[in-house]
């Protein structure tokens, strides 16, 4: 039997799974990982829901609880990037590549988000998507002066990274 | 238009057709057991907990040993100190625990973990040094007692009572050193291995 709270909260995470989605592709470098932090973050959020009192957006506490999830909670399997193939396809990365299609400039983004540190890799998920100084510093826990100075370094990194 | 920002451009257009999970596939999620480094943390420091436990069970086994020593009311005084220590490390433990929440902001769950993670650091220091506190007074107890010196004058006759005693002093303090440092060592892998990469984020999440 399943209750009406299990439903509406399935409905929502269906609706916003590619935040989860998005998280899972820059903290892990398999299909396994993928899914396995996805079940983790799901699991973790089912956990909280019952707290969730539509203070924010269900879009913007998933993103919270997935970053937590994947930075703080989430037990990595063996990570094995396989490094010299992305430095490879990020050395290759020029002006000209922009003509590239969309997907292989999206995975090569995604590529480059995975070299950085778990810290580094929130913030610039954050930047991409556009989140505004104090909603990164609230998520995170830090001021906004220390959002700030985080942010650029991890912004110079993320283009020397893409070579750009 | 900054080639970072088609960068950001391609991000936000991005399509996930081909990772979406079903309606159903989510829902049968929702039921399986969690891997969390939490999880593991909560096991673990119940086992700490009932490992010590026993301990103490194990350890004031003798009864008729104990007051023959003259020991009586300094377990008496231990064990119920131990008792009310461990009550407390387990509320303190519990409270922590349930402090945990993933959707506290990033900073505040890591702290959290951590403090629990302490919490329980703590009892297992409190444990070891009530450990060679009272190995070091029940050997003394033990050295000093007229059985104890009788016994080792029938064993070696020929060997000087204060060598004697020398060498079951320095015996006794290399085994308790090395239970001591395996423990430590055991406890420090396995925290190392469940703890390391997060409190190697907190430090960079709170350096400027």
């Amino acid at each position: 039997m399943v209750s009406d709270l299990e439903r509406r909260f399935t409905e929502d995470l269906e609706k916003n799974q590619n935040i989860i989605h998005k998280v899972c592709r820059a903290y892990t470098t398999s299909d396994f990982a993928h899914k396995d932090l996805f079940q983790e973050i799901t699991i973790q959020l089912w956990r909280a829901y019952p707290k969730f009192r539509g203070d924010s957006k269900f879009s913007t506490w998933t993103y919270r609880v997935a970053l937590n999830t994947a930075i703080s909670l989430y037990r990595k399997t063996k990570r094995q990037i396989v490094t010299s193939e992305i430095c490879e396809n990020l050395n290759n990365l020029e002006s000209k590549d922009y003509d590239a299609t969309k997907d292989e400039q999206l995975e090569l983004l995604y590529q480059a988000i995975r070299q950085l540190s778990d810290i580094e890799k929130a913030l610039c998920l954050l930047y991409l998507d556009d989140k505004s100084y104090s909603d990164i510093a609230e998520t995170l826990g830090i001021t906004e002066v220390n959002a700030r100075v985080k942010m650029n370094r991890a912004k110079t990194k993320l283009k020397e990274l893409l070579n750009v | 238009m900054t080639q970072i920002d088609k960068f950001k451009d391609v991000w936000k257009n991005q399509e996930e057709d081909n990772l979406k999970y079903s309606y159903n596939t989510i829902q049968k999620m929702l039921h399986k057991k969690s891997s969390s480094t939490v999880k593991w943390l909560f096991y673990i420091s119940v086992i700490e907990f009932c490992f010590w436990i026993l301990i103490s069970f194990v350890l004031d086994a003798d009864w008729d040993k104990i007051i023959n020593l003259g020991l009586y009311n300094f377990i008496t005084i231990l064990n119920i100190l131990n008792y009310i220590v461990i009550i407390t490390f387990i509320l303190l433990f519990y409270r922590n625990y349930r402090n945990i929440s993933a959707s506290s902001n990033t900073q505040k769950l890591m702290k959290d973990i951590l403090k629990t993670r302490k919490t329980v650091y703590i009892y297992v220091l409190y444990n070891v040094c009530m450990l060679i506190f009272s190995f070091v007074v029940i050997l003394y107890f033990i050295f000093t007692s007229e059985d104890f010196i009788s016994q080792l004058r029938t064993s070696s006759p020929n060997t000087d009572l204060s060598v004697s005693l020398t060498i079951a002093v320095i015996i006794s303090t290399i085994i308790i050193l090395l239970v001591v440092g395996v423990l430590l060592l055991f406890y420090r892998l396995i925290y190392g291995i469940l703890l390391k990469r997060l409190a190697a984020n907190y430090k960079e999440l709170l350096n400027n």
